[in-house]
């Protein structure tokens, strides 16, 4: 090691990582058991933007997720057990803050959210209009499908989101989103672990930051089904309304 | 008289098994002064059956039936119990959540040499 070429030092070759004008973007793909799509999905968002550096968290899964995603070209996190969707998302957060990423992105590793539409998602940040970007199945474009119990059970969540925030979401559970520096730090200090997307936006306007919604097309999953399917739906609701209620108990340490 | 002495006996074991399982380290230091507690009650309880301090004491507070109080203060003490641990099993949760993703950042190492450092593990 020591007698070879020096190696390019780690913030120096990191930097290459510059879309948009010199922001370096990181991409978090959260990724559970996804080993025949992952690596789809980290080529689409390579292709779709090819300046971003491409994190997959896998978070303890059985299957070769993580080879798939490695060999993909990917930078791998793979945590040694599995923690759940907020732990694995958060895990990308404190990646992107400890990096120092300009913004981070969610991208499911499920191949629902379709890369070439996030350049939508993140505008709103980079012209400093937003802090926090949701992008939205239901504002319009493309023909995503869902059936009418989950549409009332979303339908629910955005009146619990406008009850706690003062905003209208629509899309409240969409894992298709990204944050701008005051996002990352904010996420990686806390990040809720049940329910990460709704509470996450409860959050992130507790503390100041402005949202934005924007519409995008969401594609039907390439495999597997939603973590929040069928019956686990009605359940799903129930619990994210008693995290809301929970949370609107809480006390919050404003800075 | 010989429920006295049965009572002594299961609470002396009790006091015995909270004694060893503290020598042998395996109660944590606040846990281990709320068993004491437990014991030292159990052993005052059993001792005192022949005087009829518990009926006393039932009076005094108001309750008929002197047995009621040793289950409602036991049923008491038991909630108390759960909900401290239920605080403590939350924070564990949370270390071990902080660990876990400590040690996969720490795994997957610097972002330049991904696939070198996943090589390396498997």
């Amino acid at each position: 090691m020591a007698s070879g070429p020096p190696e390019a030092d780690p913030v120096e070759a990191d930097a290459t990582a510059v879309p948009f004008g010199g922001t370096r973007l990181c991409i978090i793909v959260p990724a559970f058991n996804e080993g025949p799509s992952v690596a789809k999905v980290v080529v689409a968002i390579q292709s779709a933007l090819p300046s971003a550096q491409v994190v997959v968290v896998d978070d303890g899964s059985k299957d070769d997720t993580s080879i798939q995603a490695a060999d993909a070209g990917a930078h791998v996190i793979t945590l040694p057990m599995n923690l759940g969707i907020g732990g694995a998302v958060q895990t990308g957060y404190l990646y992107a803050q400890r990096n120092d990423f300009d913004i981070a992105m969610q991208i499911d590793g499920d191949g629902q959210h379709d890369p070439r539409e996030a350049r939508f998602v993140i505008e709103p940040i980079l012209e400093q209009r937003a802090d926090m970007v949701v992008g939205s199945r239901w504002l319009g474009r493309g023909e995503y499908k869902a059936p009418s119990g989950r549409r009332l059970g979303m339908r629910i969540l955005s009146r619990l989101i406008k009850w706690r925030t003062g905003q209208t979401i629509t899309d409240t559970t969409s894992g298709f989103r990204a944050v701008g520096r005051p996002g990352i730090a904010l996420f990686a200090q806390s990040y809720s672990s049940d329910f990460p997307e709704v509470e996450a936006l409860v959050a992130a306007k507790q503390c100041g930051l402005v949202i934005e919604e924007v519409p995008v097309q969401m594609q039907q999953r390439l495999h597997g089904r939603s973590s929040i399917a069928g019956l686990q739906s009605s359940y799903y609701m129930m619990r994210v309304v008693v995290a809301l209620v929970v949370d609107s108990l809480q006390w919050k340490e404003h800075p | 008289m010989r429920l006295t002495i049965l009572s002594l006996v299961i609470s002396f074991g009790f006091l015995a098994m909270t004694v060893r399982a503290i020598r042998r380290r395996v109660l944590g230091e606040q846990v281990a002064m709320i068993w004491l507690g437990v014991s030292a009650c159990m052993v005052l309880l059993s001792a005192t059956l022949p005087t009829h301090l518990l009926d006393r004491a039932a009076r005094l507070v108001g309750v008929a039936y002197p047995p009621e109080l040793v289950l409602l203060l036991a049923a008491l003490f038991l909630v108390v119990l759960v909900f401290h641990l239920s605080i403590a099993q939350a924070k564990l949760q949370s270390k071990v959540t902080r660990l876990t993703q400590e040690l996969g950042l720490l795994k997957a190492g610097s972002p330049d040499g991904p696939t070198e450092d996943l090589e390396r593990i498997h």
